[in-house]
């Protein structure tokens, strides 16, 4: 069933990570890639590396969660490492049929799939340990200052929330009409790919129209208690950067530069 | 003919998950042609879950579902021939209709039959003429009718495919009153004509009061009380303790009763109720 | 004193040529509880939506508590003043988390966190839901959602509650629910309500009984008034409570003795 998928990658939790103010985590994955792509030697990545392994220790999240996060990336990551892997020069290891293997070839290939992995993890571990409404707020107020040049940033997070908030709601009607055309013999399941898609007419019909109206009687619900866009509009919860988030941002910024030191030095 | 068996019939959502749920648990019900069934339950109680067995959608996490003695799981042929000779309308059936006019979307059963053309167009006027959509909306798109309309429309969709059994899940939930007592016209003078067996998830006692021959009541994923409107409704403490209403008339009586009026307990309905209050006030026959 | 006031009030949809509703004159006094009856199609719900703004008539004039509804200045006033709670509970909560919800309207109307923060625990324990002010709204039941929409609206402290067929897609015990709360929230604010529904037996506590046929008010008066006209109800399309057939079994007794 749809119903069993697990929406939104959120684990709830209070650790020191997941109460740091959601602005505070995204400028650290911003940082955090800046220093990931800057590092390019065995000690600046390994302090990358490190750094990430610290998040995670102190976030309580089981790195297999992080690993099985790459899964829907291996195939890519595959390919580029044997792209990799093959296809540098340097000092030849061993050749086999068309195939060889350089020392360059293995370094960059170890580096490039760590960096993958080190990419990957640490947007997993943001939207492991915020809220995808906290993301959505914290993104509102990182943007507000383009609302100067009118760019829509309320308009936008209002939207991304209210789809977050729907998601489940779809799902959920998704399966009911499905059920309802599999009782009048709708088949799904077999036949080639024009078929197939044309099997989808009866459920993507429905779920649009049913979509349509949800989304008319929602905007009269919300006229009613008053919405009239993000002008003079006022927060309940408030976002406050506390001791701990300056001294994050702080760590942040030196494993930066501690990354730019050492590609500097060569390391 | 047209039995329906369930044989210990268990149905567990989200095995092995946090989530986790037994819907139903070890239920076993025959149903036997041609019966006006009503099954009751408080939201939760499985009954959403047991019907969507009786045509195969939901397969039993153990247990067995028979039709006519047979398996209805034994072969694909099988399971995709049960979904015709089982008719299920879902709850807000309207929300299902998709095809630019009425008339294709009722034909959307029969057609995935494999009817010819002109059986299919056979199927699709009886079953407008079952569900009360008149011919005249056949070439109207189902999105610019009202939601009374719409409604019948999807049962016809259903009744089209002649089903030997049809199951509705709660048919007049959100219809007015004059709605309700039309469409439930258009129900039992399908049962009267076709013979079929007709199975009404509803929670309105006074649908169920005045429609049903039989009713089961489920409780928590099993079945809590099977019988005649009047042995179920002589039992108002245990419907209401599984959160459940009991007719009017049962409730004005038992009223009554706890005053010291002298009034026997299986009294569903308010013609009923009036006929035994005026026969003891001596007004003799109405 | 009347707090909303229908002035000769005719309505039409841009369009369809016949009048949804047809001069309809009627006003409701502050504290009262009325309940507007009528089959699907009558106007009943044209009727919620003219009395804040969502709908302006285009013909006569609503006034809540003397606001003008077609005055852009009052518009928000009038929809402060008047909370609205709709059918389909699913499509009126607009956030992911239930106090999240609550806080909507008052963030909407700019006031301070902390007193937001105070109107919707308030408003949450007014309706029995503080316990479930984090829970997700999706995995609630009907009632639930029903009542956080009731706790929504509260939150903007409206004087008049305008409930448009909330009981219609709920269960027998979401339906007590929800009628519980709105019976409660009378007897401790004294709110005005405006219980708009097709359910007979919902009327019954109601002050008032109004019944809307064919865009018109065809009968207003207490429920015993009004439901004595067995006959009238049911050529309106409409059902009395079904133990009214049992008063008067003389005329109404259609079993086979008397026919």
């Amino acid at each position: 069933m749809l119903k069993d998928i697990t929406l939104g990658q959120y684990f709830p939790g209070d650790t020191p990570v997941h109460r740091l103010d959601p602005r505070t985590k995204l400028v650290c994955v911003i940082l955090y890639f800046i220093a990931l792509f800057t590092a390019n030697g065995p000690c600046s990545v390994g302090l990358v590396f490190l750094t990430l392994a610290f998040a995670v220790g102190i976030s309580r999240i089981r790195p297999g969660a992080l690993v099985k996060g790459m899964k829907p990336l291996l195939f890519i990551v595959i390919f580029t490492a044997i792209l990799n892997l093959f296809f540098t020069e340097g000092e030849v290891l061993f050749r086999w049929w068309i195939f060889r293997v350089t020392d360059q070839g293995v370094y960059r290939t170890v580096l490039m799939v760590l960096r993958i992995f080190l990419l990957v993890s640490s947007t997993f571990l943001l939207t492991y340990t915020t809220s995808p409404l906290q993301l959505t707020d914290g993104m509102e107020r990182l943007l507000a200052p383009l609302k100067k040049v009118r760019f829509p940033v309320h308009e936008l997070s209002m939207m991304m929330s209210i789809a977050l908030r729907f998601i489940p709601t779809l799902i959920e009607e998704t399966d009911k009409i499905m059920s309802a055309q599999k009782a009048r013999g709708a088949d799904f399941d077999t036949g080639g790919l024009a078929k197939r898609a044309k099997a989808l007419l009866p459920i993507l019909v429905p779920l649009f129209v049913s979509a349509f109206r949800r989304a008319d009687e929602l905007a009269t619900a919300m006229e009613c208690r008053c919405y009239h866009g993000g002008e003079g509009r006022t927060r309940m919860k408030t976002l406050k950067m506390g001791v701990g988030d300056y001294l994050t941002l702080l760590l942040y910024c030196l494993v930066v530069a501690g990354a730019i030191v050492l590609v500097r030095l060569g390391l | 003919m047209a039995d329906i068996r369930l044989e210990s019939l268990r149905h567990v959502y989200s095995r092995g998950t946090p989530f986790e749920k037994t819907a139903l648990d070890d239920v076993s019900l025959d149903i036997p042609s041609g019966q006006y069934v009503a099954i009751l339950g408080h939201t939760g109680s499985g009954k959403s879950t047991l019907i969507q067995h009786l045509n195969g959608l939901l397969a039993p996490t153990s247990g067995r579902v028979l039709f006519d003695g047979e398996d209805i799981h034994r072969s694909k042929e099988a399971l995709r021939d049960i979904r015709f000779r089982v008719g299920l309308v879902f709850q807000y059936p309207e929300y299902q209709l998709f095809e630019e006019t009425v008339y294709r979307d009722i034909a959307f059963g029969p057609k995935n039959m494999g009817l010819s053309e002109s059986e299919i167009d056979e199927h699709v006027r009886l079953g407008a003429r079952f569900a009360g959509v008149d011919e005249s909306l056949f070439s109207l798109s189902p999105l610019e009718l009202s939601g009374g309309q719409k409604r019948r429309i999807a049962i016809a969709g259903v009744m089209a495919m002649e089903p030997d059994v049809l199951v509705l899940d709660e048919p007049i939930a959100g219809l007015d009153p004059a709605g309700c007592r039309a469409l439930l016209k258009n129900i039992k003078e399908y049962h009267r004509s076709t013979h079929g067996t007709v199975i009404l998830v509803t929670h309105d006692m006074d649908v169920a009061a005045s429609e049903a021959q039989r009713l089961v009541v489920m409780n928590k994923g099993a079945v809590a009380l099977d019988g005649t409107p009047a042995e179920i409704f002589s039992r108002p403490t245990e419907l209401r303790s599984m959160g459940l209403d009991i007719p009017d008339a049962t409730a004005l009586a038992q009223a009554l009763r706890e005053r010291g009026v002298e009034i026997p307990e299986s009294i569903y309905t308010p013609r009923f109720l009036a006929g035994v209050l005026l026969s003891r006030n001596g007004e003799g026959p109405c | 004193m009347d707090v909303i006031t229908f002035d000769h009030v005719g309505f039409r949809y841009p369009d369809s040529p016949e009048p949804v509703l047809k001069n309809i004159d009627i006003a409701f006094s502050g504290g009262s509880f009325t309940a507007v009856l009528g089959h699907n199609g009558s106007g009943k719900s044209t009727m919620a939506k003219l009395c804040n703004a969502i709908l302006t008539p285009t013909e006569g004039a609503v006034r809540v508590k003397g606001m003008d509804t077609r005055d852009d200045n009052s518009l928000l006033s009038v929809r402060r003043t008047v909370g609205m709670v709709f059918q389909n509970p699913d499509n009126q909560i607009v956030a992911s988390v239930v106090e999240d919800d609550v806080a909507f309207a008052p963030e909407n109307l700019g006031v301070e966190p902390s007193e937001i923060r105070r109107r919707v625990d308030n408003a949450l324990r007014r309706v029995g839901m503080y316990e479930f002010r984090l829970h997700a709204p999706h995995l609630l039941s009907g009632g639930q959602k029903q009542r956080i929409a009731i706790a929504g609206v509260l939150a903007m402290q409206p004087e008049i509650l305008v409930l448009d067929e909330p009981t219609a897609m709920l269960d027998p015990y979401g339906r007590r629910e929800v009628l519980a709360t709105v019976e409660e929230l009378r007897a401790e604010t004294g709110m005005t309500v405006l219980l708009i529904t097709h359910h007979m037996d919902e009327c019954i506590n109601a002050d008032r009984v109004v019944v809307i046929s064919d865009g018109e008010i065809a009968l207003d008066g207490t429920p015993a008034d009004v439901f004595s006209r067995v006959e009238t109800m049911r050529d309106l399309g409409l059902d009395v409570p079904a133990t009214t057939d049992c008063a008067k079994p003389g005329r109404m007794c259609r079993c086979p003795r008397c026919r």
